[in-house]
């Protein structure tokens, strides 16, 4: 019996395709090049085969972990960002109370008010948001590439930190809090089956409790198997000079 | 949003000398919320010019005002003014490229067709372009077909191999209808090529001889000269046996793809006398009519012959308008330049990520082998970068192009970099926060290059986020892997 296990997850679903009963395998090579949708992977009557059965249940399995499992101390320790935590108590709560997972309670505020410079012109944090694998993945490439950006076109950064059982609208309530007027808010999206590591960013000007929903721009998928974070965040870099030089962000900016 | 712009095809060729415009659509084809990607979404010919005759002052000199003033008559009759052309190519090809003047002449004109030309194509570019432009690469992207265009014009006959879209060998050879000339039955010009054929062949044929179409040997010559000329075409695409008639022929190179098309598609001026019955077969005082038959009567390409190039006479000039550019990645980087950026050749070096701290040592091998002991010479670095790299390689990368490219940059030169995987903006970033802002740097992505291409960059469009592109691919592709 062969000692080895066989990871079914790392085959890119681009390369998994049956070409059996296939009259033109060459259109099928073409198609399967441009998307890593599950097609042409075949077909037993009117069910799947076993591998791509197989590969489905990991792929889900996956995303579903994503959303369920909590970011590794250890993560954040390495990133060498300090941690706070929103109202919610567990990510159950965080996916049930979507209301608490935009807002702190008192100490958590206290803690970022004292350990982050006041006032800078763009805060950046990090949260898991629905995916927390995203934050390890991410991060390490994503934060220094923009930071180093910002930096060289003189723009002051203020301190960043990790809040755990996070949602976009955290910024609502980080921005004034700080006095930052742009916060960036890069924070795990909701995973599918294509990558369970998957990051946006959420940028706005001057975010406060009653600002709309419409003043987010976003710039999504950023991944290795999207956007690689380096060319996102020079991306990012961009945005947020047009915004602060407009003074406005999302569909305003348009 | 969309932005339209026009672009300007001329191609003067060994017998006609044509123009067109067409309009090119461009728009950010990405969605909410994605990082903007601005593609070309469509090309128009939206004007085609009359065909005319070469003018030519003599059989080594083009007479370049003659075509200034066709070119300028033709331009006003499509009320279209320089200023109006974003972009644009003027070629000269086949046998006129040869031709004394001919880069003068190409200079000349380059006013006429805006600020952004490529100046001249070279057989290889030109196959390309010609198989663009008679529909041959859509054809293949379309059927999934291995598809041949032969563009067999007046002094060549340029041949692009396609599969899926795109180009996967180009060869050209001097084999076209007007490498014998005939004006009142009498010979009046034979090519030096073709002079050189005829006696390898040891047909006695000269300039001065009579020839009548009613018949006589002279006619039974041509005839078996114009046989010879398809049996090479049928060589080059492996339809026959290959012979050393076929090594003669060539210009630069042959077809070296091993496979026999699926679909060979015809173009330029004899593809359509394959087609087109003829009451004068001397019609146009050369032997395209005779060639255009004998290949229609063939057996090799018997069954090819379906007709499908959609452009047979201009698909050289609508490449050329409407191929010949691309545009950049959207998220790319430049700074302190001035555009249009022309005839820049290529330095090409493989990055890998375990070998990103021996980069600047392999530019500088590269570099020197392509500046050829010219110290002050512009270049254009090429890679194909990594895919997804981290913000550490991007740093190594930015720190050790820069230290390779000390002295150009302090000599003044640009720092061009031209990357297909998408990085081009964060190595763009990296590299100005080392050179600070007053050095010109121009960083893009999503351009693939090789060794031996000329680049030339246009101005920037669609509010600045992109730059048009031009790769010229000039020199054989022999020397490829330096």
């Amino acid at each position: 019996m062969s000692e080895e296990i066989r990871d079914i997850t790392q085959m890119s679903m681009m390369d998994m395709v049956d070409y059996s009963g296939i009259n033109n395998p060459d259109e099928l090579r073409k198609l399967k090049e441009r998307t890593p949708a599950r097609i042409g992977i075949g077909h037993t009557g009117a069910r799947y085969k076993t591998l791509p059965m197989l590969r489905f249940l990991a792929d889900q399995a996956a995303a579903s972990d994503a959303v369920f499992t909590e970011v590794d101390e250890a993560v954040i320790k390495k990133l060498g960002v300090f941690e706070v935590k929103t109202k919610c108590s567990s990510k159950y709560e965080m996916l049930t109370r979507p209301d608490w997972g935009r807002i702190f309670d008192e100490d958590q505020k206290q803690i970022i008010k004292e350990k982050c410079v006041a006032n800078p012109q763009v805060q950046i944090y990090f949260g898991d948001g629905l995916c927390s694998p995203s934050i390890g993945a991410n991060i390490p490439d994503l934060y220094p590439a923009i930071r180093k950006g910002l930096e060289y076109e003189n723009v002051t950064v203020g301190t960043p930190f990790f809040v755990r059982y996070c949602r976009v609208n955290t910024a609502r309530t980080i921005a004034p809090l700080l006095g930052a007027k742009v916060t960036c808010t890069l924070i795990g999206e909701r995973p599918g089956l294509l990558t369970s590591e998957s990051m946006s960013a959420y940028i706005t000007y001057n975010a406060r409790p009653d600002m709309l929903e419409s003043e987010y721009t976003v710039v999504s998928n950023i991944s290795r198997h999207g956007i690689p974070p380096v060319e996102a965040a020079a991306h990012i870099v961009d945005l947020i000079l047009e915004i602060l030089e407009k003074k406005k962000s999302g569909v305003n900016l348009s | 949003m969309q932005e339209s712009i026009l672009s300007a095809g001329i191609d003067i060729g060994t017998s006609t000398t044509q123009l067109i415009f067409s309009r090119l659509v461009i728009e950010n084809v990405s969605g909410f919320g994605m990082i903007p990607k601005i593609e070309i979404v469509k090309k128009e010919v939206v004007y085609r010019s009359n065909i005319y005759d070469t003018p030519l002052i003599s059989n080594e000199e083009i007479d370049g005002e003659a075509v200034r003033r066709i070119l300028e008559n033709e331009y006003k009759i499509a009320g279209v003014k320089t200023s109006d052309l974003s972009t644009g190519a003027v070629i000269i090809t086949g046998e006129t490229s040869r031709k004394r003047n001919a880069r003068e002449v190409v200079n000349a004109l380059s006013e006429l067709a805006g600020d952004f030309v490529v100046a001249t194509a070279g057989p290889d570019l030109e196959s390309v372009l010609a198989g663009r432009g008679s529909g041959a690469a859509a054809l293949s992207e379309k059927t999934g077909s291995l598809v041949a265009n032969i563009d067999i014009g007046g002094g060549t006959s340029n041949i692009c191999y396609f599969k899926n879209g795109k180009v996967v060998d180009t060869a050209c050879l001097d084999i076209g209808g007007r490498l014998i000339k005939i004006n009142n039955e009498r010979i009046t010009y034979i090519s030096d090529k073709m002079k050189g054929f005829l006696k390898k062949k040891n047909i006695h044929l000269s300039e001065g001889d009579r020839v009548s179409l009613s018949g006589g040997e002279n006619i039974r010559k041509l005839i078996d000269i114009t046989a010879c000329m398809t049996d090479i075409l049928e060589q080059s695409v492996g339809l026959v046996k290959k012979t050393d008639d076929l090594e003669f022929m060539k210009t630069n190179k042959l077809i070296e793809y091993d496979g026999i098309p699926d679909i060979i598609t015809f173009s330029g001026g004899v593809a359509d006398c394959i087609y087109k019955e003829y009451d004068d077969e001397f019609k146009f005082h050369d032997i395209g009519i005779l060639f255009g038959k004998s290949i229609a009567e063939s057996t090799g390409f018997k069954d090819y012959l379906t007709g499908n190039a959609s452009e047979t006479m201009r698909a050289t000039v609508v490449g050329a308008g409407n191929y010949s550019m691309d545009v950049s990645g959207s998220t790319i980087e430049y700074q302190n330049c001035r555009f249009p950026i022309k005839n820049i050749p290529v330095v090409y070096v493989d990055i890998a990520e375990n070998d990103i701290d021996s980069l600047a040592e392999r530019i500088k091998k590269n570099a020197e082998a392509v500046k050829d002991g010219e110290k002050h010479k512009q270049i254009a670095l090429a890679s194909k970068g990594i895919r997804c790299p981290s913000f550490e390689q991007i740093e190594q990368m930015a720190e050790q192009i820069t230290e390779a490219m000390k002295d150009d940059i302090e000599d003044g030169s640009i720092l061009l970099i031209v990357i297909q995987a998408d990085i081009g903006k964060s190595l763009g970033q990296a590299i100005k926060r080392r050179l600070g802002r007053d050095k010109p740097v121009v960083c893009i992505d999503s351009v693939s290059c090789k060794y031996g291409d000329y680049i030339d960059i246009g101005e920037p469009m669609s509010s600045g986020k992109v730059l048009p592109v031009v790769v010229k691919t000039l020199i054989f592709q022999t020397e490829e892997g330096r």
